[in-house]
């Protein structure tokens, strides 16, 4: 085996293997940056250059490309509060507010030193697993994905911080949300309302993007300032080696993290979409000193970049031995073994072993080369933080319509990103979390599906023989005991979303869990007739849900009373008056709107219009630029589009009304 | 979505162009110029997979023999469960730069309601391209252990294995065990070959319809050659003498005809059969559809259809094809395409309630 591991390093160093693994680290360093696109869209773009190269250098390429994006994803996350992939959602709560607070190269220097260890430690571990990979994978059944996913939903209490209640509502809304479409163990699809672009539910890119990138944006031309809030340009101590210096004093952070990331990595359908979660929450539960995270702690950035690294290692062990491609980037690494004549299972881990080694070695080199590029880049681009905002509103504006698109072409993905971007703000200024949110819509399909299969395959008493299970019950309860220690001793002192509570927000909030009441209800009404193991999980879900929403009315009807009693006090400030309120917020729905209307506008004017209608606009009457700067301004985003959009993605555009 | 979704400015004004020159040229007398331009091969699953590296090998190889060979680019239009990307199709311009490459699952597709059933007549259809053949794998340790595949008739129950309730391998084999007096249970959620034989390892079913590119792949050598597995039947289209199509990589395992007849001794017959032979007929052959939007000209389908022939004939798309697919892609041309299509939209209602009381006892 250690021959073919030193022969697996021999295939990645030869020219010109090495060179297009370069060539990929620099496609994918690019393509984490810009929120929406990530690594499978550069693999689905390269694939087809692949088919006429040596299989050493096409795997290369495309490994390299997608080693470094969960890398680069961190640059947008950090200085704009969006994640650039899925892999980098957790790293937005900390390492933005560490760039509002001056510090984006320290969250920088922590973030690519953790990426770094957390991509070679996975490339690692992932060999010396591979003798009892299989056996691993072959151990966790369905009923252990069930459990697994019960245990990454208990960190909806970690990622929820002081306002539990509200997490676990949003975390109920994220789940009923998922089970839109068609259902694992049923021919019918449910909460469709007779809409075909519903059968496969709502889509995860336009969700996450619209979740954090519309309200991030909405803030941000409402200030009209730059991302760092601070008046100088660097906070006192900021700087890449300061980062890397507080990644080494959380190195066992970095090592546990890292080791999940592996392991998660392993099991198809979790990885990358929630590893960054499960790690921030590890993080915050083992941390003694909680005040800080949600207002700029490093380890929160610490955490999830080093496991989000890491999962790529792990990934690859289904994907090789057993064809088992746990995300779009591995079906595409899939799809170019095939081409090369390569067929996963016994044979990668036999006769081609030093090809499966070289990708190991890929994956090791990339990440080094990756994330040292990116700290000889940070400074620079840590210097964004203090440009005028509205420069770099309308680009992101492009950036997340256009990154959604890419991956379902149609007015029905902008909808979906706007109406979530709007609810993403609500729930903000409501004081409700958002991780828990995400973590509920992509833990629903894995939820339902293992208790599916677990239903149909097993007898409850095969269930609860079976010695994994007994072993991740005994962890699940452990977690459990924890985060109700957490909960009932008030230990998250932290809060995720930073929304001042006032009379306004708190009547917000309550608003919208009746709302949200009446949805779980109906929910669960148009369920009741349902087959079995379609309705299983919503009207499971929906009845949580109703639960939850009885708890958050009666915590903010308490809330609302402290108000009222500290008025009668005769504190009048107490709580706010709704015209504040409505002046703190009035700005962001004034962007909101403007964003409305150039989706409306889209079927009629067309992609081009509508898009540089609104940057010029913007630019324009918001931003208050000379008017050659607008001209240069809207060009640009104009070239982006048609170079990037429409030459090298062919992303199919809107056409005007007229053509 | 919109009509006509397309590309660049340039693209644009040849579309208006196009448009304006089509209202005052009578319709389907005259091949598109394509000469400079961009032909996308939209397909309606997600990028990368089967579907999508399918559709590049297809363009790559076309590409070189349509008429005044414009660049093809593959582009995935995925969501609605494949019908966004059929949509998009449908309402495409016939102008000759949107082409579609569809999973289309017809066979199966007729079971839903009325508003996502999809006129697949309308479309410029092409041609048709099928996969390989299907083989029931399972495991030898059933029922106190299989000597061999005959025994696998004699079983008391068995637990199959599947994507969907929709799977229309699924479907066949239980047809195909009731025939043999099989009871059975379904076991849904497991997409693709690989995670069917991880459950089929961990005990979670005990058989499922594989590919015969696993088959060659990974079980041949692997399991069945260690006698932890076996295959018991495959199942095909049917060819022209009426007899199902046996892949020459599945040698030595009966058709799925031949089996029942051999363990029941007496040859199929009846509703079930009905079910095995119809998805046999419309489904086995074509996964994929290849489809000009509806309103292409006549000659400029001609052109596609030739060009599309001599593609699929080259030898460099075979040898590609053939490891993206398994064995040699099966090609149904335009006109038998053409027919499967109308077969489907016009399937007898018996058959009909025949799938949907296997659905029904699928989804318990």
């Amino acid at each position: 085996m250690f021959d073919s591991f030193l022969a697996g390093l021999g295939l990645v160093l030869t020219f010109p293997t090495f060179f297009y693994l370069l060539a990929g680290i620099a496609v994918g360093l690019w393509l984490g940056v810009v929120p929406g696109l990530g690594g499978v869209t550069g693999m689905v773009v390269l694939l087809p250059l692949t088919f006429g190269m040596d299989p050493a250098a096409g795997l290369a390429m495309l490994l390299g490309l997608f080693a470094v994006v969960s890398t680069s994803d961190t640059i947008t996350s950090v200085m704009l509060g969006i994640p650039g992939t899925i892999a980098s959602q957790a790293t937005v709560i900390d390492g933005n507010a560490m760039a509002k607070r001056g510090l984006a190269q320290t969250a920088f220097g922590a973030a690519f030193a953790s990426s770094a260890f957390g991509g070679v430690l996975g490339g690692l571990a992932m060999a010396a697993s591979l003798p009892f990979a299989l056996w691993i994978i072959l151990a966790f059944g369905s009923p252990e994905f069930f459990l697994l996913s019960l245990l990454g939903l208990l960190m909806v209490g970690a990622v929820s911080g002081n306002a539990i209640s509200k997490g676990l509502g949003a975390a109920a809304l994220g789940l009923m949300l998922s089970q839109m479409g068609y259902p694992v163990a049923s021919s019918m699809p449910r909460y469709f309302f007779d809409q075909r672009v519903l059968l496969d539910g709502l889509p995860l890119v336009p969700v996450i993007l619209g979740l954090f990138g519309l309200p991030e944006m909405m803030d941000l031309a409402a200030r009209r300032s730059a991302i760092a809030h601070i008046s100088d340009t660097r906070a006192e101590d900021d700087g890449i080696l300061n980062g890397i210096r507080q990644a080494i004093r959380n190195r066992w952070l970095v090592v546990r993290c890292s080791l999940m990331g592996v392991y998660v990595g392993m099991l198809p359908a979790i990885g990358s979409s929630v590893v960054d979660w499960l790690a921030y929450g590890h993080a915050t539960q083992g941390a003694k000193d909680r005040s800080q995270f949600g207002k700029g702690d490093v380890r929160g950035v610490i955490a999830p970049e080093a496991a989000n690294n890491a999962v790529l290692g792990g990934s690859l062990i289904p994907t090789l031995a057993f064809g088992i491609p746990g995300s779009g980037a591995m079906a595409v690494l899939l799809g170019a073994l095939t081409i090369h004549g390569f067929s996963p299972g016994r044979n990668m881990l036999g006769e081609n072993l030093d090809t499966t080694f070289s990708m190991v070695w890929t994956i090791i080199i990339a990440n080094i080369i990756g994330a040292a590029a990116l700290m000889i880049w940070g400074r620079q681009v840590a210097r964004a933080a203090f440009v005028d905002g509205n420069f770099i509103v309308p680009a992101v504006i492009l950036f997340i319509f256009m990154g959604s698109w890419v991956w379902e072409p149609g007015m029905f993905t902008w909808i979906t990103l706007l109406g979530v971007g709007l609810l993403g703000y609500v729930l903000k200024a409501a004081g409700w979390p958002r991780p828990p949110f995400i973590l509920g819509f992509v833990l629903g399909p894995v939820l339902e599906s293992a208790l599916s299969i677990t239903w149909q395959s097993y007898t409850p008493m095969e269930v609860i023989s079976r010695p994994t299970v007994i072993g991740l019950v005994l962890v699940l309860g452990v977690v459990f005991a924890f985060a109700l220690r957490s909960t009932r001793r008030g230990l998250a002192e932290h809060s995720i979303e930073n929304t001042v509570e006032t009379k306004a927000s708190l009547l917000l909030s309550s608003g919208l869990a009746v709302l949200l009441a009446m949805v779980f209800a109906g929910a669960v009404w148009m369920a009741l007739d349902w087959k079995l193991l379609a309705k299983l999980s919503p009207i499971s879900f929906g009845v949580a849900g109703l639960v939850i929403m009885g708890f958050v009315l009666l915590q903010d009807r308490v809330r609302l009373g402290r108000i009222a009693a500290a008025r009668a006090a005769g504190d009048q400030s107490a709580g706010g008056t709704l015209a504040g309120f409505v002046a703190d917020h009035g700005r962001q729905m004034t962007l909101l709107a403007a964003v409305t209307l150039m989706v409306a506008l889209t079927p009629w004017i067309g992609t081009y219009a509508a898009i540089l209608g609104f940057a010029g606009l913007y630019a324009a009457l918001w931003g208050r630029f000379r008017w050659w700067i607008v001209a240069l301004y809207t060009a640009a985003i104009g070239l982006v589009l048609y170079g990037l959009y429409d030459r090298v993605l062919h992303t199919p555009f809107e056409l005007p009304f007229f053509m | 979505m919109k009509p006509g979704m397309t590309k660049t400015p340039g693209a644009l004004a040849a579309s208006a162009l196009t448009a304006m020159l089509a209202l005052t040229a009578p319709a389907g007398a005259q091949v598109l110029d394509l000469d400079g331009k961009t032909v996308t091969l939209v397909h309606n699953a997600s990028p990368g997979g089967a579907t999508g590296l399918s559709a590049q090998v297809l363009a790559d190889a076309w590409a070189q023999t349509m008429a005044g060979n414009p660049t093809m680019v593959v582009q995935s239009v995925a969501g609605g469960a494949l019908t966004k990307g059929i949509d998009h199709v449908m309402e495409a311009r016939p102008d000759g730069l949107t082409l579609g490459y569809l999973a289309w699952q017809g066979t199966t597709r007729i079971l839903d309601p009325e508003i996502l059933q999809i006129p697949f007549e309308e479309f410029g259809t092409i041609a048709g391209i099928g996969g390989s053949n299907f083989l029931v794998h399972a495991r030898t340790d059933l029922g106190g252990g299989l000597e061999g595949r005959d025994e696998f008739a004699s079983l008391e129950s068995v637990k199959v294995g599947g994507y969907s309730p929709k799977m229309t391998q699924g479907m066949q084999t239980l047809a195909a065990l009731d025939l043999l007096g099989v009871d059975w249970s379904y076991v849904s959620g497991m997409f693709g070959d690989g995670p069917l034989y991880a459950a089929l390892q961990r005990g979670e079913i005990e058989a499922y319809p594989a590919t015969t590119a696993q088959y060659m792949n990974e079980l041949e050598a692997g399991p069945i050659a260690d006698g932890t597995s076996m295959a018991v039947w495959q199942m095909g289209p049917i060819l022209e003498d009426g007899t199902m199509k046996k892949d020459p990589a599945l040698e030595g395992i009966p058709t799925v005809g031949e089996y029942i007849e051999a363990a029941t001794g007496a040859a199929p017959e009846g509703p079930m059969w009905d079910v095995v032979m119809y998805h046999a007929e419309a489904s086995a052959p074509v996964n994929w559809i290849v489809v000009a939007p509806p309103g292409t000209p006549e000659e400029h389908l001609a052109m596609l259809r030739e060009s599309f022939d001599a593609a699929v004939a080259d030898a460099a798309y075979l040898e590609q094809a053939t490891k993206v697919y398994g064995s040699p892609p099966n090609i149904v041309n335009a006109e038998e395409m053409s027919g499967i299509i109308a077969d489907v939209q016009n399937t007898p209602e018996e058959i009909k309630d025949a799938m949907r009381g296997l659905i029904d006892r699928m989804e318990r």
